[in-house]
């Protein structure tokens, strides 16, 4: 087994990235812990000082952090190899531009909407613009009529901002967002 | 005490028949089976989002519901893999392997039989040795001081990360101390210090576990699901359901060592039902006689699978109770659930509310009877639901996400941590970091802080107890071992050994000859 990960390179540039990240992460828990206060107006041992165990872990993240760099580097990771072609490529593609619809349309309705509108309303938007947009922008191979896309993403809408806030509110007594 | 065991389980038993509680046990048993059939919908997930759902109604009554809805997600995740090969959650990844093949050679009604039958004995197991243990480490964890039990938290973050990223453990242990420092932010509990909340009044609350636990499940899956094009359903003949006697007879000696194997692999901390299928599986074809079979449709590899995973479900609750440890990820919400309607599991509730024990082995037993009986029952009638889109079902999972996080403490902030938490838990998917360590970090957080604190006061920041004392220092060794046991100079190490006390010994067995 041990061989076979030996081969296996993994993902070096990711690591070398996410290790950088994590790195500058736990040297931030650190500082914060040990500037943390320590209490000691209220007499407490400085044992149990608040910092303790957070700078315990911040160090072991920052540790586990220099092996994953280390290693990224070692397995060649460190060269990046950005360029406006493989950018150009990376957001166009299909994957990603789903991905981007998804957490955009999702982002909108959680921290845009809901708090600021009446939650029903907001949340039928939501569904419909969801499922309208998955269905006319992207699997349009399998629209059958856009008309009838349409009202179906429209009724489901309905029912779920309807259903969803009836049970929440007068079933379990939720005062909506 | 065996006695006393059975007489408070037929109590608890008695107690659960009313018409109101077993029409809870049926509805959440084959929503769970839905919910887990459903790819994109795990086990964690719908076991979160119910908590959700569930958290007005009586303590008994929500964690009944919970942990039906557990047995049946794992057991339903099992139809999506042999119809599909797609599995429904991650538990039921190794029965696509066996189970896909058999559904292609028109023997869909027969997988799903053994798979339903396997599950059903391997729940049984599980609830017995749940039964079993439970008190037994219950008991000893009475034993346990800060000292015990810090090594128990690092225990459980390091063993997690070995086993749910076991191509990369660095990446797992990485999961599971950020975990850990997620649950160091909030008000503390020993001075009542507010830590890492930069002036941010919200932050001073702490991160919730239930809505980290939606996003890093809920939302991550949702962007996991959409970012490509649906699957189409394939249509499979589905013929006869229910096995025969003789079928299920021949795999004995699998079917009781999946459901032991199943069992403990379930109540090792952080380490889920997909690590018990894939063990079993793995031990099944090492012992099979037919080990070519395995992968072209092999019954044996399919029961083994199912077995392990639903053995895991009570094996996994082990620790919830004794330890209030979480044994895999949906365990861990049904211990903040647990923790939200006012029961407090680990050492002491065998002494303060032994009953409790009983109760949550009626409910693996109602849950298990439910999943048998609706699981041979209106499959074909089921398997229909895998033909909704996911561009209709996702916004509709969003919603309950969104309203999820919010319902329990109606803080619009717990919104905001389900988002960060999902887009988190995405971006740890794709760059291969497990999230289970994280979620149990989350929930060990506490005990770790307290602890060592504690222990430090008592010791005068003397370090020598964390290895005299004898079970920290089991602990120490089992944690040093976990980590080294992984690194490459350990693996040549033990090569090395291995091979040089085999030259030795072959040696020797010469010059004896000679």
């Amino acid at each position: 087994m041990g061989d076979k990960l030996d081969q296996d390179n993994g993902m070096p540039r990711a690591d070398f990235v996410t290790g950088l990240v994590l790195l500058g992460f736990s040297t931030a828990v650190l500082y914060f812990s040990i500037a943390m206060p320590r209490l000691e107006h209220r007499g407490i041992n400085p044992l149990s000082a608040p910092g303790v165990v957070p700078g315990l872990l911040g160090a072991i993240i920052g540790v586990c952090s220099l092996a994953l760099i280390i290693r990224a580097v070692v397995r060649g990771g460190y060269r990046l190899r950005l360029s406006e072609r493989s950018f150009r490529a990376f957001v166009t593609s299909p994957v990603v531009r789903r991905i981007v619809a998804t957490v955009a349309i999702c982002l909108a309705y959680a921290w845009g909407l809901v708090g600021r509108v009446n939650y029903t309303l907001a949340t039928f938007l939501f569904v419909a613009v969801f499922v309208l947009f998955f269905e006319l922008v992207f699997d349009q191979e399998k629209r059958r009529s856009p008309r009838s896309t349409v009202w179906k993403a429209v009724l489901e809408a309905v029912l779920v901002a309807g259903i969803v806030s009836a049970v929440f509110q007068y079933l379990f007594l939720v005062s909506l967002p | 005490m065996l006695t006393q065991g059975i007489q408070l389980f037929f109590q608890e038993l008695t107690a659960f028949l009313t018409l109101r509680t077993l029409f809870d046990v049926l509805w959440a048993t084959q929503l769970g089976m839905i919910v887990g059939m459903l790819p994109g919908l795990t086990a964690t997930m719908g076991v979160a989002l119910m908590t959700t759902l569930t958290f007005h109604l009586p303590a008994t009554n929500a964690v009944l519901i919970l942990m039906c809805m557990y047995i049946g997600a794992i057991y339903g995740g099992g139809r999506t893999a042999i119809l599909l090969n797609i599995p429904g959650t991650p538990a039921n990844a190794a029965t696509a392997v066996d189970g896909h093949p058999l559904a292609r050679a028109g023997r869909a009604g027969e997988a799903i039989g053994i798979g339903t039958t396997g599950s059903f004995i391997g729940s049984v197991i599980g609830m017995l040795l749940l039964a079993t243990f439970t008190p037994i480490i219950g008991r000893f964890a009475l034993r346990f001081q800060s000292f015990e039990f810090f090594w128990l938290a690092i225990f459980g973050v390091v063993i997690s990360g070995n086993l749910t990223a076991p191509k990369d453990p660095l990446k797992g242990w990485i999961a599971g101390f950020l975990g850990l420092f997620v649950a160091m932010i909030g008000m503390e509990a020993i001075h009542a210090h507010v830590r890492f909340s930069f002036g941010y009044r919200p932050l001073s609350g702490g991160i919730g576990l239930i809505p980290a636990m939606v996003g890093a499940f809920g939302f991550s899956e949702i962007i996991s699901m959409m970012k490509h094009i649906r699957v189409e359903v394939i249509q499979t003949k589905i013929d006869r359901v229910i096995p025969k006697f003789k079928t299920i007879w021949g795999y004995k000696r699998t079917i009781t060592r999946s459901g032991i194997v199943g069992t403990f692999v379930g109540a090792i901390p952080g380490v889920g039902e997909d690590i018990a299928a894939w063990v079993n599986y793995d031990l099944a074809m090492r012992s099979s006689k037919k080990p070519e079979e395995f992968g072209k449709g092999s019954l044996e590899g399919l029961i083994a699978s199912e077995t392990g995973n639903n053995a895991a479900v009570a094996g996994a609750m082990i620790p919830v109770l004794s330890l209030a440890i979480p044994g895999s990820a949906p365990a861990a919400v049904l211990l903040a659930a647990m923790f939200i309607h006012g029961v407090r599991p680990g050492p002491l509730i065998m002494v303060e509310n032994p009953a409790f024990v009983s109760s949550v082995v009626a409910m693996v037993f109602l849950g298990t009877i439910a999943m048998f009986v609706l699981g041979l029952s209106a499959v074909k009638q089921i398997v229909k639901v895998l033909l909704v889109p996911r561009s209709k079902l996702m916004p509709i999972v969003f919603t309950l996400c969104v309203i999820g996080a919010f319902a329990i403490n109606s803080r619009t902030f717990d919104i905001g941590v389900m988002v960060v938490f999902g887009l988190l838990g995405y971006a740890m998917r794709e760059m291969d970091y497990p999230v289970a360590p994280m979620v149990l970090g989350i929930i060990l957080g506490e005990i770790l802080d307290t602890n060592l604190r504690r222990a430090l006061v008592i010791s005068r920041g003397d370090l020598t107890p964390f290895f005299t004392r004898p079970i920290s220092f089991t602990l120490f060794l089992i944690v040093l071992l976990s980590l080294v046991s992984r690194t490459s100079w350990f693996v040549a190490a033990r090569k090395a050994v291995t091979g040089a006390i085999v030259r030795a010994v072959r040696g020797a067995v010469q010059r004896v000859r000679s």
